[in-house]
């Protein structure tokens, strides 16, 4: 009995243990912060302290951290971000205007002063007169599996908005305001680049509890849940929390309008000023479109909460940027339906809620991961939900979709750079066109490949495997490669890791009428070439213009309807198909479906015999017309 | 009305000089047109695309891929378009002597050889009119950018009146445009029907007159931009009703599309003529009463 009692004692403890076990978190939770703050709205000035709580979760040992101080990018026009942004400073140029954050104070749990110990680096380029990243020496190692704590004073002087943070009157955008420690490797090493103009962010995820202080009629929202929201004099106190996030951001202003709605167990707050309330019920359902999508193609958006703002007049700037469980959109005053340019920011940034929030790869260096599968995803939404031809415009004599939109971005510029490489080190327009429009194409023109019902499939598997993770691009790849069974890596060599032009050409289509017969022939030759007396030699030439190598289909098409289908791998340089029947070839084309929308020149993909003359004619008539309209205009004029 | 439905007549009678105008206008437009329009044949002819052009949309994919594998054809027709610009305005000012002339002479047949030794005549002054009517331009222009500033500060950040104030801003620009174009045309037709040899004087006619019959000018330039508006709308219903994707349609669509542009051309001319018939209605009798002749030449 005592023996079986001791049993029944051992299972209960067994049961206990069970009970009492933590709930497995989303995150690892590595990276956690406890923030109060005050906001002097006079001075656009935070002042506050920060309590870190950082685990070292690899198994080499950090003998200093690294930390993230972004509102230095602001300080003066001698920054990397200034630097690289170029054009005109005029918003900054005033001394009130310029931005900057400073640590007062830092300590760890020990209470070692670690102040002197803080130095600026600059580990991208080298520009000693930036200060947004900083190393500071640790009294003692932080031992693999252990943890530190560090106790900062900051003050933050908030811009004028410039790019996505900052204050315009009494409005605040409230971004990359605090310290914010970078990623330690597994070899070691920190990933914590500097703040550039082409780059956004990488970190770790963790638990965030913020306590900000504002004046009291100011309104507030930002990531997270408001915990509480308390009035005392002129002050008011609104605590944030949030779990499996890896920033904070939020936004105050006296002149806010909020309204509200549950969609999927999500409470959706759109923050917005008065001339905007035309675009409510267009950003309401642009989100619950994205979040429909998302449910089908990712997996369900797991938070309580999201935040959308509609930056106020003035403020654009904010605008068009992601923060874990909170967006800036913009709007217009009345912006007419069908241009939706609303709509397609909100699908956008929300997206990030998924490809930078939850799914979070480093931004920094393979930005493509976040905004390039972003980008894709929202060129399906607003497809689906808004028309393929005219997701973006939709006038009578203006159509642009998402396709004909990336593919007008790509097209010119198809050598011009790659995707994979860090974003900070693209020249020109070459981070939007190849973090953005380009992998929008090579995504599309794999779903075209391999189907749509697959390519669903390996999302949901990497949002599965890799949500509230670091992935890179090589576990994405290995992802396709293993739910579509195949190795697709030679895809990803030529349009992701290098620019290969893709581009194939029907180069000539010819047929002509088969001489008469002469000379020595069989009996049975002679009698059938009698019989077929108009017979014709067709030849078709197909030409791989471009490096990239890709199969492709192309159809034949004669002129008593008849067509032939053929699959070529697309390798030779050149491909030729001959024949001889009754028959002429109308035209011959490669890709007849637009597969492989990586393809630089659609036009060059089909070829007729024979010129379109009344298309040419009507391209004649349209353009004579134009220039005679901008001659009469003159005449009216003179 | 009176004055309107003699100057359509006139146009008519003057209808050897509408063709030249017409004439005149395309030339440029096809010299710009021709290598495009061969190039985009070569380009996209035989294309199975081609056809997309139909629809319209400036984003079709052979009108897209044109604009981007075409550059150097392209930069061409954007080099030579301004400078066949600049060079139609000046052969236009040139003839406007001549027209301004000729529909000052009632009754008269139109003759080349008049119109190139009238237009040679009054060229010179009509420059130097067009350089002064340029400061009135300048003055306006440097009007607009305190304007703007005001206008701005005023609206603050609310959209709506950012939005009504452009517009207002517009349409106060377009009405000031419209009123130094009429003064500076009857400075124009002062030259030719006064024989003024005075820039200065032929301008301070055009104002003068401007500002004596405001609501005539105004009404008149009204008029033909009402007709202009009803007849574009007539020309767009019925284009739109143009199957051009055939052979046909085509043929149509060619002919209907430069019947419109000869039609502009002809508004051009009856829109000359009834300025200088209204300045003649006007401005004559009244020099007579203030001259107490009719000999009022310098």
């Amino acid at each position: 009995m005592k023996k079986l009692w001791c049993h029944v004692f051992a299972v209960l403890i067994f049961c206990s243990s069970l009970t009492a076990q933590p709930a497995r978190t989303k995150s690892l939770r590595n990276a956690s912060y406890n923030i109060k703050v005050t906001l002097n709205a006079q001075k656009k000035q935070l002042s506050g302290t920060e309590i870190i709580t950082w685990k070292n979760i690899t198994s080499k040992p950090a003998t200093d951290i690294r930390l993230h101080l972004y509102m230095n990018a602001f300080k003066n026009n001698y920054s990397t971000f200034l630097k690289e942004a170029g054009g005109s400073l005029k918003l900054l140029s005033k001394k009130e205007r310029w931005g900057w954050i400073k640590i007062r104070k830092i300590t760890d749990s020990y209470n070692n002063n670690l102040t002197d110990k803080l130095k600026f680096i600059h580990p991208d380029d080298n520009n000693s007169e930036d200060r947004t990243v900083a190393v500071v020496k640790l009294a003692r190692p932080v031992l693999p599996g252990r943890k530190i704590i560090l106790n900062i004073d900051f003050t933050t002087q908030l811009p004028a908005i410039y790019a996505r943070t900052g204050y315009y009157k009494n409005f605040f955008m409230i971004a990359q305001w605090f310290p914010k420690l970078g990623v330690f490797q597994k070899n070691g090493e920190w990933n914590c680049h500097q703040f550039h103009r082409n780059s956004e962010f990488f970190s770790d995820y963790g638990i965030y509890d913020v306590t900000v202080n504002v004046p009291a009629e100011f309104k507030v929202a930002g990531t997270g849940n408001i915990v509480s929201e308390v009035k005392k004099g002129l002050t008011k106190t609104v605590v944030f929390h949030a779990e499996d996030i890896h920033d904070f951001a939020w936004t105050a202003s006296p002149d806010f309008l909020i309204k509200e709605i549950n969609y999927r167990g999500t409470n959706i707050k759109l923050v917005y000023e008065k001339d905007h309330s035309s675009s409510v019920k267009r950003t309401f359902t642009a989100v619950k479109h994205a979040m429909d999508f998302f449910n089908s193609w990712a997996g369900p958006y797991p938070y309580k909460n999201l935040t959308i703002l509609h930056p106020p007049t003035g403020a654009f700037r904010a605008g068009g940027m992601e923060y874990p469980q909170f967006i800036t959109a913009g709007t217009f005053w009345n912006i007419p339906a069908n241009l939706r340019f609303t709509e397609l920011v909100t699908v956008h940034e929300f997206g990030h809620q998924y490809w930078y929030g939850m799914v979070g790869n480093n931004e920094f260096e393979e930005a493509w991961l976040d905004e390039g599968i972003n980008s894709y995803f929202e060129s399906k939404i607003m497809d689906k939900y808004y028309g393929e031809e005219s997701s973006i415009i939709n006038l009578k004599f203006l159509k642009v979709g998402e396709i004909v939109n990336a593919r007008n971005t790509y097209i010119g510029n198809t050598r011009r750079d790659k995707t994979l490489r860090p974003s900070w080190t693209y020249t020109g327009g070459g981070y939007s066109i190849f973090s953005y429009q380009k992998p929008v194409l090579m995504l599309k023109t794999l779903e075209n490949i391999i189907g749509t019902d697959l390519m669903q499939k390996i999302f949901r598997t990497y949002f599965e495997q890799w949500k509230f993770r670091h992935p890179g691009t090589e576990n994405f790849i290995e992802i396709v490669n293993k739910v579509t069974g195949k190795d697709y890596n030679w895809f990803f060599d030529q349009f992701l890791k290098n620019s290969l032009e893709l581009d194939y050409k029907v180069a000539s289509v010819t047929s002509k009428k088969m001489p008469k017969p002469d000379g020595i022939f069989s009996d049975s030759t002679k009698k059938k070439l009698k019989k077929n007396s108009d017979l014709y030699y067709s030849v078709v030439k197909i030409h791989r213009k471009g490096e990239a190598v890709m199969p492709v289909d192309v159809l034949i098409v004669f002129d008593n309807s008849d067509s032939l289908r053929y699959k070529w791998d697309g390798k030779e340089r050149w491909k030729k198909y001959t024949f001889i029947r009754d028959n002429k070839i109308l035209y011959a084309e490669v890709d007849p479906q637009n597969k492989l929308l990586l393809d630089s020149n659609f036009t060059n993909n089909s070829r007729f015999t024979e010129k379109n003359r009344k298309a040419t004619t009507f391209f004649s008539i349209s353009l004579i017309c134009f220039y005679q309209n901008l001659i009469q205009i003159l005449s009216f004029i003179a | 009305m009176k004055i309107l439905y003699k100057s359509v007549k006139e146009t008519f009678y003057n209808m050897k000089l509408w063709i030249f105008l017409y004439i005149i206008q395309i030339v440029p437009a096809l010299l710009v047109s021709i290598p495009v329009n061969s190039a985009f044949a070569r380009f996209a002819g035989k294309s199975a695309v081609v056809d997309s052009i139909f629809n319209g949309n400036i984003f079709s994919v052979p009108l897209m891929e044109f604009n981007v594998y075409n550059k150097d054809i392209l930069s061409y027709a954007g080099n030579l378009l301004p400078l066949l610009l600049i060079l139609f305005y000046f052969l236009y000012l040139f003839l406007k002597g001549g027209i301004i002339y000729r529909f000052s002479e009632r009754n008269k047949t139109f003759e080349f050889p008049e119109l190139m030794k009238k237009s040679a005549e009054y060229f010179p002054n009509f420059i130097k009119i067009a350089l002064v009517s340029v400061l009135f331009l300048l003055i306006l222009f440097l009007l607009n950018i305190p304007v703007s500033i005001l206008l701005k500060r005023l609206a603050g950040d609310s959209e709506p009146l950012i939005v009504l104030f452009l517009f207002c801003r517009i349409l106060l620009n377009i009405c000031f445009l419209i009123i130094i174009k009429a003064a500076f045309d009857y400075a124009q037709i002062s030259t030719v029907i006064l024989k003024k040899k005075k820039v200065f004087k032929s301008v301070k006619n055009g104002w003068r007159f401007f500002s004596q019959y405001p609501f005539k000018v105004l009404g008149l330039i009204f008029y033909f931009f009402l007709f202009f508006i009803v007849f574009s709308i007539i020309y767009y219903l019925i284009n739109m009703l143009i199957p051009v994707r055939y052979a046909f349609g085509s043929i149509m669509s060619i002919l209907f599309r430069q019947i419109w542009m000869f039609v502009k051309a002809g508004l051009l001319l009856t829109l000359i003529s009834a300025e200088v018939n209204l300045f003649s209605e006007y401005e004559i009798p009244f020099l007579k009463w203030w001259y107490g002749t009719s000999n009022n030449q310098e």
